[in-house]
């Protein structure tokens, strides 16, 4: 019996083992939550002093990055990634690799402001790729979702085996850590390169929803803030900003909106740039969503950007315009 | 407390040790609370319900074995309504009433009924057919009446089976829990294995082909043509390794205990015909309905000849669908198969003569894919929601054929659209291959009779990989029950 006992946990152990290495071995993923891998690495290998634009899909399509590098002269890194990730969450995950003198831009969609969109069990798992002991504390043990962590690891590595066989089948090195389309869709400061194809305004118009009257929820704006403190204490600067919103959607929510962008100046402990009419723009410069802004908005959103940076006097150099 | 579960991986081993560690005299005992305790997991007060039809049939077993004569056949009678009454009311009621005043309506004749609004209680069909199962043996005098209310409870509610069987026979069971079978280290590791194997059926195939199945049944109408046809063939192998891979994890928990309950599965896609299949598949319930329903209505209706076996076949297979729920869908599922079984006797000759003229290898294959074909065919009613869609997956499944089968090699969208991904579909069609192949090679004995037969490196390389395969292409995250559990 004793021996039977001993050949089970050897098996066991060596099941184990081969999950441990497959997990920490680097590895391309199939999905495309993926790229918050490519992202941390960006961040880590981008040495300040930097840009740093932190959003959701919005920013990531909605940002010329290489305009405001050529603009500001500084390395700048969008940490933006597809809706999903939670904006405490998504913090977090910048926070340890702040440096001195970063300049970071939060430019949250409103509804994420409005706490609609929050990490979810979708996205869960991506958390706990990039920051096990936060997510296992954070996610799984608080919200009483221990039981899923077996499962997400599995899925985690399902992904992996996925994105590292593609790549073999396509002759390309399985081992490059993130997403397995990054390399290919974006470009050095992690802006997705796509040109999204044009949608009629007719068929967009009316596809946001109205947004709830209740003000942005006190833990989402202490979020803000605790970051704010946590950036300070790195030398860095942090603004707010507002995401780039339809014409229509933007009339159809006016009073909230004006209401929300009220509310972040005078609870948020650092600067908002420029306000939400800056940032509304006509259906056509829009594509699947109301957030994806194709590239003709994007210039024309980053070039409004630039210009409400400049103004709170963010320099090429040095200096930053902290409060 | 799904198998499929973290509190059963806590209670499964927790409950064993239990077992083990009590004194020999005393194991029912420990096999009886845990079986109390797994089955109030679900719901704390149904066991009431089934402890109440538990000792009716117990009370009568020892009335019918006590009796004679019209008093002995009136105890059976009573035990077979009572039985069937609980049953009826649970599962059936609604069903029923729903279903009169429907057909009264078309008579314009206005019905109306209170609805019940009640939980049925888990594993109640399961528990019924065991029941009835324990009366008649005990009315034909294959029985005796068990004197042990505690091993009769236990028999009923002995938790690797009480969920979805195996529809255990008394004279297999009952002796079983009365020896109570001493710790050998050959079952335990006999058991784990098979436990193993069927978790591997169950999280890393069933539930990835149900991935597809949920998908395209959840709106057949945005499918037709090929995409149809896989999800269709999908739902059988989806439903068979569901189903297996939990009878494999009863049977093996319950061999991790010394215990051994009926295999319900004999590679049913490999039967050369209907009648073959249905030898094979779900062997508990099918010969349950063979001993209980269809041999006595043949014999009823033995003057009627070949009309009469026809008569009892579709009658017992429509009863047999109904079986597994309240809903015309399985009705009809009972039917065809009944009907297919009648076909197949009827054309018998002409069969064995068409099967003489053709190789040996043609034979079987044909034979092999037209059962299975059929089967799949009436499994459509089995899985799709109304009787309406039912009709759509049929009428639509070879709409545009050839253009959806072009469609689905060239566009990349087509197989994203049931809800996998390109490597996804082919690791779930490479899975469904290696586990036929295996169920192939089985026909010379078990698979772990196969694997002991082979070197060490060979053995523990298996045993690996299965494993491994369960750490990383289970499906985890859609928290699947199995499939008859809802039966």
């Amino acid at each position: 019996m004793k021996n039977i006992v001993l050949k089970a946990c050897s098996l066991v152990i060596a099941v184990l083992l081969t999950v441990i290495l497959l997990f920490a071995a680097p590895g391309t993923y199939e999905h495309p939550l993926a790229t918050i891998v490519n992202k941390v690495n960006l961040i880590r290998s981008t040495s300040p002093p930097r840009i740093i634009f932190v959003g959701g899909s919005e920013v990531l399509v909605g940002i010329n990055s290489e305009m405001i590098h050529r603009r500001f002269g500084r390395a700048v890194v969008n940490m933006a990634v597809y809706g999903g990730f939670g904006i405490s969450d998504m913090l977090h995950l910048i926070e340890p690799h702040v440096g001195k003198g970063d300049i970071i831009v939060i430019i949250p969609e409103y509804g994420v402001l409005k706490g609609d969109f929050d990490s979810d069990d979708f996205s869960n798992k991506w958390i706990f790729l990039q920051s096990p002991k936060y997510a296992f504390e954070k996610i799984y043990c608080l919200n009483g979702k221990l039981e899923f962590l077996v499962g997400d690891i599995s899925d985690l590595l399902q992904c992996k085996i996925e994105g590292m066989w593609g790549e073999l089948w396509k002759g390309k090195n399985p081992f490059i850590d993130g997403a397995a389309a990054y390399a290919r869709r974006s470009n050095r400061f992690g802006d997705l390169m796509k040109n999204w194809e044009f949608v009629p305004a007719e068929k967009l118009a009316g596809r946001g929803r109205l947004l709830r009257p209740d003000p942005i929820k006190p833990v989402i704006i202490r979020t803000l803030n605790d970051f704010y403190f946590a950036a300070a204490k790195r030398d860095a600067a942090v603004y707010l900003s507002f995401s780039g919103f339809p014409v229509g959607e933007y009339e159809l929510n006016r009073a909230v909106i004006e209401s929300m962008a009220d509310q972040l100046r005078k609870s948020l402990r650092f600067p908002v740039l420029g306000s939400p009419a800056d940032t509304i723009f006509p259906y056509e410069y829009f594509s699947n969503t109301i957030y994806h802004l194709r590239f003709e908005g994007r210039d024309r959103r980053t070039a409004i950007l630039a210009g409400s940076m400049e103004k709170v006097k963010i320099q090429p150099s040095g200096a930053n315009g902290r409060r | 407390m799904l198998f499929n579960s973290w509190k059963f991986m806590v209670f499964f081993p927790a409950a064993a040790a239990l077992y083990y560690i009590a004194p020999a005299r005393f194991r029912w005992t420990a096999l009886l609370a845990a079986s109390f305790f797994f089955y109030m997991v679900f719901n704390p007060y149904q066991i009431l319900f089934i402890l109440a039809m538990a000792a009716a049939n117990y009370g009568a077993g020892i009335l019918i074995e006590n009796a004679e004569g019209k008093t002995r056949r009136a105890y059976l009678i009573a035990a077979i309504v009572l039985d069937c009454a609980f049953l009826f009311v649970f599962k059936y009621y609604n069903f029923f009433f729903g279903s009169v005043s429907s057909v009264a309506s078309l008579f314009d004749v206005a019905l109306s009924f209170a609805a019940l609004a009640i939980i049925v209680p888990v594993g109640i069909s399961y528990i019924t057919f065991q029941l009835l199962s324990y009366s008649i043996e005990v009315y034909r005098g294959n029985q005796k009446a068990e004197r042990h209310p505690g091993i009769f409870a236990l028999s009923v509610l002995f938790f690797t089976k009480v969920l979805s069987g195996p529809i255990e026979r008394p004279g297999d069971l009952l002796p079983q829990l009365h020896a109570a079978p001493r710790a050998d280290s050959r079952d335990i590791v006999e058991g784990l294995k098979i436990m193993a194997w069927g978790f591997f059926k169950k999280v890393v195939v069933a539930d990835r082909l149900a991935i597809v199945v949920n998908q395209v049944f959840g709106d057949v109408r945005d499918y037709s043509g090929f995409s149809l046809f896989i999800a269709v063939i999908f739902f059988s192998f989806q439903l068979y390794y569901d189903f297996s891979g939990y009878t494999d994890i009863a049977v093996g928990s319950a061999r991790v205990l010394g215990y051994r309950l009926t295999q319900n599965f004999d590679r049913p896609f490999f039967a050369h015909s209907l009648t073959d299949f249905w030898r094979r598949w779900h062997v508990s319930l099918s010969t349950w309905i063979r001993d209980y329903l269809y041999t006595p209505i043949v014999l009823n209706r033995r003057y009627w000849g070949k009309a009469g076996i026809v008569f009892a076949l579709v009658v017992a297979f429509t009863l047999c669908g109904l079986w597994h729920g309240a809903s015309w869908n399985f009705v009809l599922f009972g039917f065809f198969n009944g009907v297919g079984l009648s076909l197949e006797m009827l054309v018998q000759k002409a069969r064995n003569r068409l099967n003489k003229k053709m190789p040996a290898f043609l034979e079987s294959f044909l034979n092999i894919s037209i059962t299975f074909l059929y089967f799949t065919f009436t499994l459509i009613f089995f899985r799709a929601a109304t009787a309406a869609d039912s009709w759509y997956v049929i009428t639509h499944l070879f709409s545009n054929f050839g253009q959806s089968v072009a469609a689905f090699f060239l566009d990349k969208s087509v197989v994203l659209k049931l809800g996998l991904s390109q490597f996804e579909f082919k690791l779930v069609l490479f899975l469904v291959v290696v586990v036929q192949i295996l169920e192939f090679m089985q026909r010379r004995g078990t698979l772990w009779e196969i694997i002991a037969a082979k070197p060490p490196w060979f053995r523990w390389g298996s045993y690996y990989l299965m494993l491994l395969g369960l750490a990383l292409f289970g499906v985890y995250s859609s928290k699947a029950q199995f499939i008859y559990f809802q039966f």
